[in-house]
């Protein structure tokens, strides 16, 4: 499965320091990457957790975060003496979302349960 | 995550190597580039009451042209062999094996004498070793890759036998292979992996060897009298990759179920087999 395109918008009001706003939106987007098609907690029947370590609960690392591209809407707030809103790891929870339902349109499901790994794809295809 | 203490000695020969793994029998393990032995050490998963480090031990690291393949010295980090020359000209095979071994890091410091002696099932090298019909020099004999690799994490190796190099046969005119693996990201243990080496003369297969690994518990090979003495068509394709995933019976691991891996399994080895093919057949032979 390949991310073929991504892009993220957000209104962040208006935005006092751009490079802090577009780390925040890159670093959420690989959060919600890996929540949408790597981590994983697992256990066994006795309780044991299977995922203890790195090399069982998988994160993506810089190779494997697909391309991203940004935008930006900038309504000032009417609350703030600036007209800044917050923007921490906002794409966090929108990239598990807009991943799956892109999945769920290519595959015609409508229940899908994440990681979206490379094995439950397989499933649904069967 | 701290190893339990072990004696540390420091070999400064090959000699010396095999007296401390005589003087401590089973108890001593042999450190190389120490890429997998020591997140062993650290996670206890190996306990050994002796580490033998080889990498003051001098020419093990020389890569040598031997019987128009090559001679691979144990030390030999796996990034050196990846840019070195002599494995692009001689041994295609062996340098599209290499970069799928690990990471970019961890290839710099790992050695191929020290993978091959590991015997992971998973690993890339011993599953081009055995595709290649390569062998393994040890200080007591020479031993054909295929009868080299007993289990996962065992070989032929005697309690004081270490690996001093191993070979590669060339790959001759009329030749081509392929390699593929499918894990989970860049580096992960493969969830399956296949390795093919087909010769091509007038137009039909004379010769193919393939080698499956990381679905059994050392590099297999399948048999693949079906494709000889005609070109490699489709059927022969899908034929041999629906008979590699039912010669299987993977474990199921958290990645993957037996099912999974034995479907990715035909998959792999039907695009190793059409890629070799390709390759034998865009040179001259």
């Amino acid at each position: 499965m390949r991310v073929l395109d991504y892009v993220s918008v957000h209104d962040a009001g208006r935005l006092l320091n751009p490079l802090i706003v577009e780390g925040q939106v890159r670093g959420g987007f690989a959060h919600g990457v890996g929540a949408a098609l790597f981590e994983r907690i697992v256990y066994d029947e006795d309780g044991n957790l299977l995922t203890g370590t790195f090399m069982d609960y998988l994160c993506p690392t810089a190779a494997d975060v697909p391309s991203l591209r940004m935008e930006h809407l900038e309504t000032p707030s009417p609350f703030t003496a600036l007209g800044a809103k917050g923007l921490g790891e906002g794409t966090t929870m929108s990239a598990p979302v807009a991943i799956a339902n892109a999945v769920a349109d290519a595959l015609g499901v409508d229940a899908l349960e994440l990681p979206l790994t490379p094995a439950r794809v397989w499933e649904l295809l069967a | 995550m701290k190893p339990v203490p072990f004696t540390y000695v420091r070999a400064e020969s090959v000699e010396q190597a095999v007296d401390a793994l005589r003087a401590h029998g089973g108890e001593a393990k042999l450190l190389a580039g120490g890429q997998s032995l020591v997140p062993a050490l650290n996670m206890r998963l190996a306990r050994p009451s002796v580490l033998v480090d080889l990498n003051r031990v001098p020419g093990l690291d020389r890569i040598d042209e031997e019987n128009g393949g090559i001679r691979i010295g144990a030390l030999v980090r796996q990034s050196a062999a990846e840019r070195a020359q002599l494995v692009h000209e001689r041994c295609p095979l062996l340098a599209k094996s290499l970069p799928l071994v690990g990471h970019f890091v961890t290839r710099n410091r790992g050695t191929i004498g020290g993978s091959i002696a590991h015997a992971d099932a998973a690993a890339e090298l011993p599953l081009a070793l055995v595709a290649l019909a390569g062998s393994v020099i040890t200080t007591l004999r020479t031993i054909p890759a295929a009868d080299f690799f007993v289990g996962h994490f065992t070989t032929a190796l005697a309690d004081d036998e270490l690996v001093v190099a191993s070979t590669w046969p060339r790959a001759r005119s009329g030749e081509g292979s392929a390699f593929g693996e499918f894990a989970p990201r860049h580096g992960d243990f493969a969830l399956a992996s296949a390795a093919c080496v087909l010769r091509v003369e007038n137009g039909a297969v004379a010769e193919a060897r393939l080698a499956v690994g990381s679905v059994t518990d050392r590099p297999e090979l399948l048999d693949v009298e079906p494709l000889l003495g005609r070109p490699l068509d489709d059927d022969g394709v899908r034929s041999l990759g629906t008979a590699a995933a039912a010669a299987v019976d993977p474990p199921p691991n958290l990645h993957g179920s037996p099912r999974y891996r034995r479907a990715l399994l035909g998959t792999l080895v039907e695009r190793a087999l059409r890629t070799a093919w390709a390759r034998a057949t865009e040179t001259p032979s």
